[in-house]
């Protein structure tokens, strides 16, 4: 009975037996406090003084007040982490574009707040039950594989990686329009699982009580395990995956992402949503912890490896990328908390747009100079 | 309903609008 009661109502209970606003105050907020800390601590170490509106951050060479970078870490964050993913797409033309952040250390930058931003959502979302290790551990594996193979494959094979761009911008252009296409359909056929997030938001409305399509507690479980294939089941549902394709699709998605030097969620997120046909609530559960370690990956490889073989290296503005990842920490947590009351076509229409932008960006950078690596 | 949750759904589009917002008035103030 408890189980069942626990699927007719969304009433909030607190998963994992903390309530929210104590996961705020004794979770997030002292990690976003601390991270904001060390950033005034390395603006002193970096530069003797502490940069803002009224003196230029010396590497960016802008003038920006901090808040902005706090609020920038935070819009950023929220909107990638509600469809699974990390805050570079956003943050990196948004920095070059609004903010004038051209020099080369905008990369190294924005690489520091998608390794930091994503530690917000995980929180949240393992504090919702959005979590499931089986299903990571064998994404996260071909991608901690990927991640050794990629930037060989950009040293020794990509000696121009505008072809390898080009490709990989109108594919992801197509998938966005493809996302949005069947997010614009859902408004009218939904799914199953649509189907019934609509009718839990609604039931909820009735009842006076914030319109929540999913319940509160429900973990993302796994149903079976082992002879290769791995079935996980939420509110329900279940869907059954080869753990080699898993591990393949993390594994190519990481020699791509690393020998671009980017996080990798712009492509692992669409393809678990349209080939898996995984709600987003689900896939955050293997795409998130794959960002972070993606991202751990990458700044190692992009502040290490390639200027070993380079000779060409760019310092951070750590006070920059830190301020912004505090913001970008609380952003994303607040996108675990909050992504139940969205409906799954407005995230399709959001995942598509951001996707079909990030191609748009790469299919130019192969045609004009872009002042930012992608 | 309590007037407060209807914004929920919409919650990451009210986000982009404030980030415009925010934005322009950067653009005005700094460039």
């Amino acid at each position: 009975m408890a189980g069942q009661s626990h699927i007719l109502t969304n009433e909030v209970a607190p998963a994992r037996g903390v309530s929210v606003t104590r996961e705020l105050f004794v979770e997030q907020l002292p990690l976003v406090i601390l991270t904001f800390g060390v950033g005034i601590a390395a603006a002193y170490w970096q530069h003797g003084f502490l940069p803002g509106g009224e003196v230029p951050f010396p590497l960016a060479g802008v003038s920006v007040p901090i808040w902005h970078l706090v609020w920038m870490g935070f819009w950023t964050g929220y909107t990638m982490a509600v469809v699974g993913e990390a805050a570079g797409i956003f943050a990196l033309p948004y920095q070059m574009s609004i903010l004038q952040f051209s020099s080369i250390s905008v990369t190294p930058t924005t690489q520091l707040l998608t390794f930091l931003n994503p530690v917000g959502a995980l929180l949240g979302f393992h504090r919702t039950r959005q979590t499931n290790w089986h299903f990571a551990l064998w994404v996260c594996a071909g991608g901690a594989v990927g991640a050794l193979i990629g930037p060989f494959v950009r040293l020794n094979l990509l000696f121009d990686p505008k072809p390898f761009t080009v490709v990989v911008g109108f594919a992801l252009a197509l998938t966005g329009i493809h996302l949005c296409v069947t997010g614009l359909r859902g408004f009218g056929t939904k799914d199953a699982f649509e189907t019934k997030f609509a009718d839990a938001a609604l039931r909820e409305r009735k009842a006076g009580r914030s319109p929540s399509g999913l319940p509160q507690g429900i973990p993302i479980e796994t149903v079976r395990k082992g002879g290769g294939q791995l079935t996980i089941s939420y509110w329900g549902e279940t869907w059954t995956m080869s753990t080699r394709i898993l591990f393949v699709i993390g594994l190519c998605v990481a020699i791509i992402s690393s020998a671009l030097g980017v996080g990798g969620g712009f492509l692992l997120v669409p393809i678990f949503a349209i080939f898996y046909r995984l709600p987003i609530y689900v896939l955050v559960a293997a795409s998130i912890p794959y960002v972070i370690s993606l991202s751990a990956v990458s700044i190692v490889t992009y502040s290490v490896i390639i200027p070993y073989f380079s000779g060409v290296w760019a310092a951070p503005e750590w006070a920059w990328g830190l301020f912004a990842a505090s913001g970008g920490i609380l952003g994303a947590w607040f996108a675990a908390k909050t992504q139940r009351f969205v409906p799954q076509p407005l995230l399709k229409l959001m995942l598509g747009a951001i996707t079909a932008a990030a191609g748009a960006l790469y299919i130019v950078s192969g045609f004009v100079e872009l002042p930012f690596r992608l | 309903m309590k007037i407060t949750h209807g914004f929920l759904p919409y919650l990451p589009f009210l986000i982009l609008a404030v980030a415009a917002v925010v934005a322009a008035q950067h653009v005005y103030f700094y460039w």
